[in-house]
């Protein structure tokens, strides 16, 4: 019943008029990024964090940022149907039978089966949400430092270590690290790597990084291709809407799906929306791993797992459902612990900083009308979505069109004059476009720019607790393994490690003795 | 010959189209370079000095935890890519971590298969791009907005497929409507959102 009057409470400020046309305003936004590829839900809010700064309403700000986040999600899957054009890395997986479906006049149903499943997938993903935010709350609640630091540690091996390349996620990890420690140690007063300029001392600022390495970078690697999206958008423009979609349209005349695709289609959904949700309260794993998992798990439980890869309606409808309920499941450690999982809920980690609202167990006990109303407009955001996103889909591939040599110069206008307003510094211009060479080098040679992210904003709050734990224990070390929470969770951090390290081995051993 | 998307060693990079020989060079300057920053990251550390306030944990513990990491990381990665015991074309495919959007995209769009003369576009654009994004920061840090995003202006014509004489018209067209967007954006900041841009018209 409490959880129920919180949600009620919530709808009344999402209801307000200038928060219901924020959300609405939010999730139309995140559909268009989602459609744009080279645009992500995390590099959206890093530019328009600065502007909501401005406003000075964090309610606002996190309505419309919750909008953009599951908007980015139903976005993704769109393109990746009708074009074969994911917008979005967690549409990837969408592709490999929505586009079968579309060439074989089953445009409707995939587009239908991935929009009933992703308000499915992120129904599931906002109950999930409410149920488990306020009993993780309290767990939080009796942990202390020690439990903390290697919490955050285990949220940073979990990132960096897993599902990616060993050698350069580690590398990202520490790179990060060793950013965040630019500034003054608030402990001991000591300049570290400022070199004497002033503008260093407050250290670098979350928001200049993550526009400078997301942003920035991704605007330089898009221009070094521009000349292959001249091809692309022109073939778009000549087109009308686009060749393939052309091809397609009358399919798209038919928003329905018949009774056999409902029966086929309701259980990946359930499927896809437990096993996303979960996964997305995982640190680091996210919504492209969890699409990916779905759609191995239906794959593998299927009677005819031939069927796909060439049209099977299941490997559309569980990866849709588990991307968006995903996305619930990533705000739980956000919002019970103060613990981002991926460069999204970092930034908006970011945000609530930037707001000084302080994150973790007390967030719940002195901002519940924050909360509240955020998952609140969840709710509206999502309606909204699977009302506005059907009939919309001309106007999302049109979005296509769009030339590169006119958004990519706008993001970056955007970009500089948000890092700007940060702090009124020109000196900050100057680091994100630092940055964003630095960010364009990791992404040429491969490595992973979420661990980087989610390094730089945890590492200041990993020392922090660090040296809050040795302080406790008068300089024993010992305290991180007595406490069993903290133990346990140093164990699953040297599992995370080991694993990567031992696993591809012992298979390699396996194969070699084989002979294959 | 190579057919189309494939060189003759038959690597490619992360959108999986091929890597020229000056992107092999490239990948392989950057990843030797890492240790080299790497040890100069630890090297600075060694030269802060030792809290006399923090008992335990000073201000050289976790920067010297991140810069071994670094130099630890970067150097076996190195070490692998120079004694070629790990192919470019393995580690940057293994690499494309899942939160790598761009690459993810590319990979699967319809352009798939390049001709390996468009790479030469692609580092022309790539160049043009860095100079006119240089052009821009130093334009807007020095004089201020407006002067930043005029300096983007040859980037759009340069980018802009309708370019000639013949097409002046429609370059202008969309020069104007660059300049239209800069002041919007002023008038956006400086009046609406109270952020006077270094020499804002509008403040």
């Amino acid at each position: 019943m409490e959880l129920l009057d919180h949600l009620i409470s919530g709808f009344g400020i999402a209801f307000q008029p200038q928060y219901f046309a924020l959300g609405v305003l939010g999730a139309l936004l995140g559909t268009a990024i989602g459609v744009l590829p080279g645009l992500s839900p995390a590099v959206t809010i890093s530019i328009l964090l600065p502007v909501t700064f401005a406003i000075g309403d964090p309610i606002a700000a996190f309505i419309m940022f919750g909008g953009i986040l599951f908007g980015g999600m139903y976005g993704g899957s769109t393109t990746s149907v009708l074009l074969r054009t994911p917008g979005e890395s967690s549409a990837v997986v969408t592709q490999l039978d929505g586009y079968p479906m579309a060439r074989a006049g089953r445009a409707g149903a995939a587009l239908a089966t991935a929009a009933i499943g992703g308000w499915i997938g992120s129904t599931v993903g906002m109950v999930g949400l409410m149920l488990l935010t306020e009993p993780m709350t309290d767990v939080a609640l009796s942990m202390h430092a020690p439990d903390y630091f290697a919490l955050m540690l285990l949220a940073l091996t979990i990132v960096g270590f897993i599902g990616g390349h060993f050698l350069k996620g580690a590398f990202a990890l520490c790179l990060g690290a060793a950013v965040s420690t630019v500034g003054i140690d608030f402990e001991s007063g000591q300049s570290r790597f400022t070199y004497g300029n002033p503008y260093l001392f407050d250290g670098i600022d979350f928001v200049v990084a993550a526009i400078g390495v997301y942003a920035v970078s991704e605007v330089l690697y898009q221009l070094s291709l521009l000349r292959n999206h001249h091809n692309f958008a022109a073939g778009v423009r000549k087109s009308g809407v686009g060749s393939r979609h052309r091809i397609f349209s009358s399919s798209l005349k038919t928003l329905y799906m018949d009774k056999s695709e409902w029966q086929a289609s309701a259980r990946p959904w359930a499927r896809g929306s437990v096993i996303g949700f979960i996964v997305g309260v995982l640190p680091g794993a996210g919504a492209t791993i969890a699409s990916f998992m779905s759609y191995g798990v239906e794959r593998m439980v299927s009677r005819t797992p031939e069927r796909f890869g060439k049209g099977a309606i299941e490997g559309v409808a569980a990866p849709e459902a588990a991307n968006n309920a995903s996305a619930g499941g990533a705000l739980v450690p956000l919002l019970a612990l103060g613990i981002p999982g991926s460069a999204t809920t970092a930034v908006m980690l970011a945000a609530f900083q930037g707001y000084g609202i302080q994150t973790g167990p007390l967030l719940m006990q002195n901002n519940a009308d924050l909360v509240w109303a955020l998952i609140a407009s969840l709710w509206i955001g999502n309606i909204l979505l699977l009302i506005l996103n059907l009939p919309l889909i001309t106007v999302w591939i049109k979005l296509l069109s769009v030339p590169g040599w006119l958004l990519y110069p706008g993001i970056l206008l955007i970009s500089a004059i948000g890092v700007y307003s940060v702090g009124n510094s020109v000196f900050d211009v100057y680091v994100v476009f630092l940055l964003g060479v630095i960010g364009f080098g990791l992404r040429f040679v491969g490595v992973p720019l979420a661990p980087f992210l989610l390094s730089l904003i945890l590492t200041p709050m990993i020392e922090i607790q660090l040296r809050r734990a040795v302080s406790l224990s008068e300089g024993d070390y010992s305290i991180f393994v007595t406490r069993p929470i903290s133990a346990t969770l140093l164990c699953l951090t040297a599992l995370c490690v080991l694993i990567p390290m031992v696993v591809p081995r012992i298979r390699q051993k396996k194969k070699t003795r084989l002979g294959v | 010959m190579p057919t189309k998307g494939q060189t003759q060693s038959g690597q490619s990079d992360r959108t999986g189209s091929p890597r020229t020989r000056a992107e092999r060079h490239l990948y392989r300057t950057i990843v030797l370079v890492l240790p080299l920053v790497s040890a100069w990251f630890v090297w600075q550390t060694l030269q802060l000095p030792v809290s006399a306030v923090s008992k335990h944990i000073g201000p050289r513990t976790v920067p010297m935890v991140a810069g071994v990491g670094m130099l630890v990381t970067s150097t076996i990665w190195a070490a692998a890519v120079l004694f070629k015991r790990h192919s470019e074309n393995q580690a940057t495919e293994r690499g494309a971590e899942s939160d790598e959007l761009s690459s993810v995209v590319a990979g699967n769009k319809p352009l798939g298969s390049v001709d390996p003369d468009e790479f030469v576009g692609s580092w022309r654009d790539l160049g043009v791009s860095a100079l006119g994004v240089a052009g821009y920061v130093i334009g807007f840090a020095w004089i201020g907005h407006y002067a930043g995003a005029l300096m983007a202006i040859p980037l759009v014509i340069y980018f802009d497929e309708n370019k000639g004489a013949q097409r002046l018209k429609a370059c202008l067209l969309k020069v104007g409507c660059v300049i239209l967007f800069i002041i919007a954006l002023d008038v956006l900041f400086a009046r609406l959102l109270g952020i006077p841009l270094p020499g804002s018209l509008f403040n």
